[in-house]
């Protein structure tokens, strides 16, 4: 046990406000080492309750929701960069000229008499594939794969053309969307990244 | 902000900040949230600014408590989530008799600071709890040295006076 009298004289100090820091840290130990003196014991909660308010921790609950949010802005963007491949080859091969050009040729009956209608669509039809194949010469090689189909009966009906325009315009929704999230995600993610960094190395 | 300065200085005072911000704001969230802005608006500093910093810790806990102020300020103040889970654990140990008096006095004079008008309260804490020198608190919390002292004064002698009244 220190002398009675000196701890006395830090506690009159402490009072006042005019002991030094290292005063302050005797007086802890003190009060805090279970061996004080019985006139002074009824202090001790106050150092006690400074004790227990020291010992109080920051709980890094919200620096693992960064961890986790990092990680879940790495999937996204390779999410969304798969959504948008596909979506991209959803379009493509909706749009392709391809069946434009099928649904504009018309099945020909050779057992039909050629009236003079009929003469005219079947000399439009090789105008329509020349122009389709200008703009997309790969697909000339496929050129009779199509004739083949026009014997089937691929003309659509207003219903699928409709549901095709609702698919197209909501893929291009789509598409807009994750273009957008992934900038907003990329400028969080930089930031975000280098203070974890900073986190995982210290606590690793 | 310099990566080194962060991890030599700031990082190391988290839970002193943390400590603070509950002071001030009374609710373990608030002083999470205070705890988190605090550590960003550091690290986004510019370097001008950084350059012109000669005391990190007191310019983070000057940073804290305004934070701190203006949260405890403009929302409802939930003070007794931490007290309330010591007051639980302390309940449950089968401790001495003479402990759990000591300990229950404790959790007094923890509410007898709480109890203190701002000035005091925080000049204690930042005295008694952080350790902080009589300038880094005059830093912290814009007032002069005499200021500090005479708070604390007050301070230390309130606490000691509820506590005597306590024992009568």
């Amino acid at each position: 046990m220190k002398d009675i009298k000196y701890i006395q004289g830090l506690l009159e100090k402490y009072w006042e406000g005019e002991s030094s820091l290292e005063e302050e840290r005797q007086l802890k130990q003190y009060f805090n080492s279970g061996d004080v003196d019985k006139s002074l014991r009824k202090f001790m909660p106050i150092f006690q309750a400074f004790q227990d308010e020291q010992a109080v921790q920051f709980q890094e609950t919200k620096v693992v929701s960064m961890n986790a949010s990092r990680v879940n802005w790495r999937y996204l963007a390779m999410a969304a960069s798969f959504a948008l491949v596909l979506a991209a080859g959803l379009w493509w091969q909706l749009s392709t000229p391809e069946k434009n050009q099928i649904v504009a040729i018309k099945p020909v009956d050779p057992n039909v008499s050629q009236t003079a209608e009929n003469k005219s669509k079947i000399e439009e039809t090789p105008v329509v594939v020349a122009e389709v194949n200008a703009k997309h010469s790969k697909r000339k090689a496929n050129r009779h794969i199509a004739k083949k189909r026009v014997n089937k009966s691929t003309e659509l009906s207003p219903e699928e053309e409709a549901a095709i325009e609702e698919v197209k315009a909501a893929l291009a929704l789509v598409s807009s969307k994750i273009r957008k999230g992934r900038r907003e995600a990329a400028k969080g993610a930089s930031h975000l990244e280098e203070i974890d960094k900073i986190f995982l190395k210290k606590d690793g | 902000m310099n990566r080194v300065i962060f991890q030599e200085q700031i990082y190391p005072i988290r839970h002193k900040l943390y400590r603070f911000a509950l002071r001030i704001t009374g609710s373990i969230h608030e002083a999470e949230d205070v705890v988190q802005e605090v550590m960003e608006k550091v690290w986004k500093t510019a370097p001008e600014q950084s350059a012109a910093v000669l005391n990190w810790e007191a310019w983070c806990m000057t940073l804290t408590r305004n934070r701190s102020l203006d949260k405890a300020r403009s929302q409802t103040i939930r003070r007794t989530a931490p007290l309330d889970a010591v007051q639980e654990s302390t309940g449950n140990t089968a401790s001495p008799a003479k402990e759990a008096e000591n300990r229950d006095m404790a959790e007094r004079v923890k509410m007898f600071m709480k109890e203190l008008p701002e000035k005091h309260r925080l000049v204690m804490h930042l005295r008694d709890i952080e350790e902080l020198t009589y300038e880094e608190i005059a830093d912290c919390l814009s007032i002069t040295l005499d200021q500090v002292k005479v708070n604390l004064h007050r301070a230390r002698k309130a606490i000691r006076e509820k506590l005597l009244q306590e024992y009568q």
